[in-house]
């Protein structure tokens, strides 16, 4: 054990290398170089640096059990500050930091010792290896993980982003108050860094400024905007998509006399940051028949110098039909001219109502970062019911996708499209080439830009001709030489024609053809499948651990997944619609009118028949049953569409 | 029998809320404390070599301020235990600060006042009451923010020494310890389920035994850089601010 009680010390400006201490008894470790004062030898001493890793003094300490390497050399006052670092008790370093940095770097360290990624961090800051930061935190941060997701968060929030946070704010205060404020102003604003928080909503961090920073954080909007992208890209190594970042009350806060006011600390509310589950219950709307003006508690003015203490309560929107486009009084401005805004509620209890307008040309970055986060409640209250919605639904589609799967309606459908198939390949082939079941017919009519074209080129040549031959009007030159121009082929103006298609008619259930050779069982099957695993996800799910956005992308899936059902199953619906007699008898007509030569088609007693030249006939019994009751896939799919 | 500073403390309510206990110790010792499951007794010079644990009431209380490192060896590796303010045991002793620098907080006092004239009622949240009246509030006392008047009789010489003794800001000689309350155990102090943090150097996480011990124990470990604690500068934004954070993140402060 190593302790001793303070004692005074005369000032030390050298000391000489003494030997080192392992504070950890870890191998490989940096350990605590230890030096001795040449004119007593029985005082032991650490360095004092500071944030330039200059020595700026030395402390006395009292140590037993540390290796002793005495050496003539050492740091002074002003110097380089000295480091250790130990592999084994045969093989240390104590040197200066620069010097230490550039062995532990020529000795691979920083890539050997990826196996213990705390000391592995600990390198790479101490050798200020920035490309290796990032994946040096990541590993650190899925090391505490392995032992509890939580310690990895609090690691990563409290140890790594709020330090990190806290130490930009302060070099901005230091940076920016020196031209704006007195010096108290700053050691107070200083002072105030130890106020700033860190929460947590589900796995994001959030962080709370005090209020004091306000002005701070508005004087220089550049510089802010600066400290919060270093941050990002801190918490972007962790996987963190997004922080959120509230300036507002916490803390004392100060009123106009400057006497010290005591407020609900944001923090607190941070902390209690509204659950998953109430937020599934929490109002967000007023709903139109209700007027923001007769609620209780209302007060008609902003108390002064307070704004930062309120909460948002609910949203309401008079300019609404509903709502009889009512204008609403501002608790700002006093005027009665909004008709959208918030109400706002004090700690006490009082309610403000502030026009959204108001809100946002008046009350600045607060206001914009309440409402941000009120929004983003909101559209997580959203996205959280609809999740619950689709959770309950998911189990009735999957069991009526299973029905329709088990059922004779489906073989039924695909048997007869393999008939058709089979017995009017021809058929088939021509309906495969046609577009979105438009049937085309080619007919022949008369090519009139074609033949005005022929019609302007005669005419030319008849010019021409008749110029050369000295004839100053060609219809003079025309009857002078009328059977000569009358035997020329090349002058005679001949009717052109041209293929058209023709719009024949449109068949009725064309997309049962497509989906009838996609493989539609075996995909649904597999869809069913992907749809129970949902169904499972969704409820077991642990929404608190999740972002909004990963909620949605929850949903998203399953909504690609209901909608790929749907696309397949009403594609082999539509085989009704392709098999009813009036949409073969148009089929069977087009066929005939494409003149193959195959032979006749014809459309009777619901029966496709083609009869060919030698007389054999082919037949499609056009017989379907009634489809499938699918109301509950179609009410999921509308519970993922609003 | 209660000492003087006791009769004048137990007359007083507790403040709302309670505080976890911390105890010190270093690197070296961690690993025992591994072993063994619990934070043992160790021999004191203070009390006739009587085994005791120490802790104290809220506070990392050996904290050094940021121009003043710690003279020991030990202060530059040190871990701390946080352990939950509800346990089964009973102290074996209060004091209203740490006993073992008791010697130089005299010079505030009287000559012939002792160690024993502050003992306090370990069966009577007497630290709380402690707080109550000199500091207001647990966040007060977290900071070292005393009240400046506390309403103190006049004949009640050890209470209004040891408001001196916590509002000199001109002795620089003892730091925050001087009021920091003392709880002493006679006995081991079990961790499962009762250590809810651990402060130590960042690097003993690469060790899976520890994290899985914590883990085991429920404890949270709030890891501190140990090659930034090398420069003095660096102390108080590390572990002072790890327990206060710590502390206000779980509600000890509201």
């Amino acid at each position: 054990m190593i302790d001793c009680e303070p004692s005074d010390v005369a000032s030390v400006s050298y000391v000489e290398l003494y030997g080192y201490h392992n504070l950890t008894g870890q191998l490989p470790s940096f350990v605590l170089p230890l030096f001795a004062d040449r004119s007593r030898h029985n005082a032991l001493f650490v360095q004092h640096v500071n944030r330039e890793n200059i020595v700026t003094g030395f402390g006395q300490v009292d140590a037993v059990g540390c290796r002793t390497i005495s050496r003539r050399a050492g740091p002074s006052v002003g110097d380089e500050f000295w480091a250790a670092f130990e592999w084994d008790p045969d093989d240390y370093v104590i040197a200066r930091a620069s010097d230490l940095t550039k062995l532990l770097i020529a000795r691979r360290m920083p890539e050997t010792t990826m196996t213990s990624p705390f000391l592995h961090l600990a390198i790479v800051d101490f050798c200020n290896l920035h490309d290796y930061r990032g994946a040096a935190l990541a590993a650190a941060f899925k090391s505490l993980e392995t032992a509890s997701g939580d310690y990895a968060l609090y690691w990563r929030d409290s140890i790594i982003l709020l330090p990190a946070l806290r130490r930009a704010l302060a070099d901005l205060v230091r940076e920016q108050i020196p031209h704006r404020h007195p010096a108290e102003r700053k050691d107070y604003l200083l002072r105030c860094i130890d106020d700033v928080r860190v929460g947590r909503r589900r796995t994001y961090p959030i962080f709370a400024l005090p209020a004091e920073f306000l002005s701070v954080v508005e004087a220089d909007a550049r510089g802010w905007e600066h400290i919060l992208s270093r941050i990002r890209k801190l918490a972007a190594f962790f996987g963190v998509e997004d922080i959120l970042v509230r300036v507002g009350a916490s803390g004392p806060l100060q009123d106009s006399q400057g006497s010290v006011v005591e407020y609900r600390h944001l923090f607190q509310k941070l902390n209690k940051a509204l659950s998953d589950r109430e937020l599934i219950e929490r109002r967000f709307w007023l709903g139109t028949d209700q007027d923001p003006e007769d609620l209780p508690n209302l007060l008609d003015r902003i108390r002064p110098g307070l704004v930062e203490t309120l909460e948002f309560e609910y949203i309401y929107d008079r300019g609404v039909k509903e709502a009889k486009n009512r204008f609403v009084r501002c608790a700002h401005c006093g005027r009665r001219h909004h008709y959208r805004g918030y109400v706002l509620q004090y700690p006490d209890g009082r309610r403000v109502l502030v026009g959204k307008d108001c809100g946002r040309a008046y009350y600045g970055l607060w206001f914009h970062q309440k409402e941000a986060d009120f929004g983003a409640q909101l559209s997580r209250a959203r996205a959280l019911l609809k999740l619950q919605r689709v959770a309950s639904l998911l189990p009735a589609a999957a069991k009526e996708l299973s029905t329709v799967l088990e059922g004779e309606w489906c073989d039924r459908a695909l048997a007869l499209g393999r008939t058709l198939r089979m017995q009017f390949p021809n058929l088939w082939r021509r309906l495969q080439a046609t577009s979105s079941g438009r049937l085309l017919v080619s007919t022949r009519v008369r090519d009139a830009e074609a033949e005005a074209a022929q019609d302007a080129r005669i005419d030319r040549e008849i010019e021409r001709r008749a110029r050369d031959a000295g004839y100053a009007d060609q219809d003079e030159y025309v009857r002078r030489n009328r059977s000569l121009v009358g035997t020329d082929e090349s002058l005679r103006k001949k009717p052109i024609y041209k293929t058209e298609p023709r719009e024949f008619g449109r068949l009725r259930g064309y997309r049962y053809l497509a989906t009838s050779v996609s493989e539609p069982k075996r995909r649904l099957a597999n869809m069913l499948q992907d749809l129970d695993r949902s169904g499972k996800e969704l409820r077991a799910l642990q929404t608190d651990t999740l972002s909004t956005e990963a909620l949605r992308g929850k949903l998203k899936n399953v909504q690609r997944l209901t909608s790929a059902i749907e696309r397949v199953l009403s594609g082999l619906m539509e085989c009704g619609s392709f098999l009813d007699a009036s949409n073969l008898k148009t089929l069977a007509d087009w066929a005939n009118a494409l003149k193959s030569g195959e032979g006749i088609y014809t459309v009777e007693n619901g029966l496709l028949s083609l009869r060919i030249p030698s007389g054999r006939m082919f037949t499609l019994e056009a017989t379907f049953s009634p489809v499938p009751n699918i109301s509950a896939l179609g009410e999921l799919g509308r519970a993922l569409e609003t | 029998m209660h000492s003087r500073f006791d009769a004048f403390i137990r007359l007083r309510p507790p403040v709302s809320g309670e505080l976890p206990l911390t105890h010190a110790t270093d690197g070296f010792t961690l690993r025992e404390v591994l072993d063994t499951d619990c934070l043992r007794t160790q021999e004191c010079s203070v009390f006739g070599g009587e085994r005791l644990v120490y802790c104290f009431l809220g506070r990392a209380a050996y904290r050094a301020n940021a121009d003043e490192p710690p003279n020991a060896l030990l202060a530059y590796a040190p871990v701390y235990f946080v352990l939950k303010p509800s346990t089964n045991l009973l102290p074996k002793r209060v004091f209203p600060f740490d006993t073992g620098g008791f010697i130089k907080f005299q010079e505030a006092m009287h000559h012939r006042m002792v160690v024993a004239d502050f003992s306090l009622d370990p069966g009577n949240d007497s630290g709380r009451r402690v707080i109550h009246v000199y500091f207001g509030s647990n966040r007060r006392y977290i900071d070292n923010e005393p009240n400046a008047e506390p309403e103190i009789p006049a004949l009640a010489f050890e209470a209004r020494g040891f408001h001196s003794l916590i509002t000199d800001r001109q002795r620089n000689s003892y730091d925050d310890r001087v009021s920091a309350i003392e709880v002493q155990f006679d006995r081991d102090v079990p961790l499962p389920g009762l250590a809810e943090a651990v402060v130590l150097p960042s690097v003993l996480l690469d060790d899976p035994a520890i994290k899985a011990k914590f883990a085991e124990w429920g404890a949270q470990p709030l890891p501190y850089d140990l090659v930034a604690r090398f420069k003095p500068v660096e102390y108080v934004s590390q572990i002072r601010t790890l327990i206060r954070d710590y502390l206000i993140g779980k509600g000890y402060l509201d």
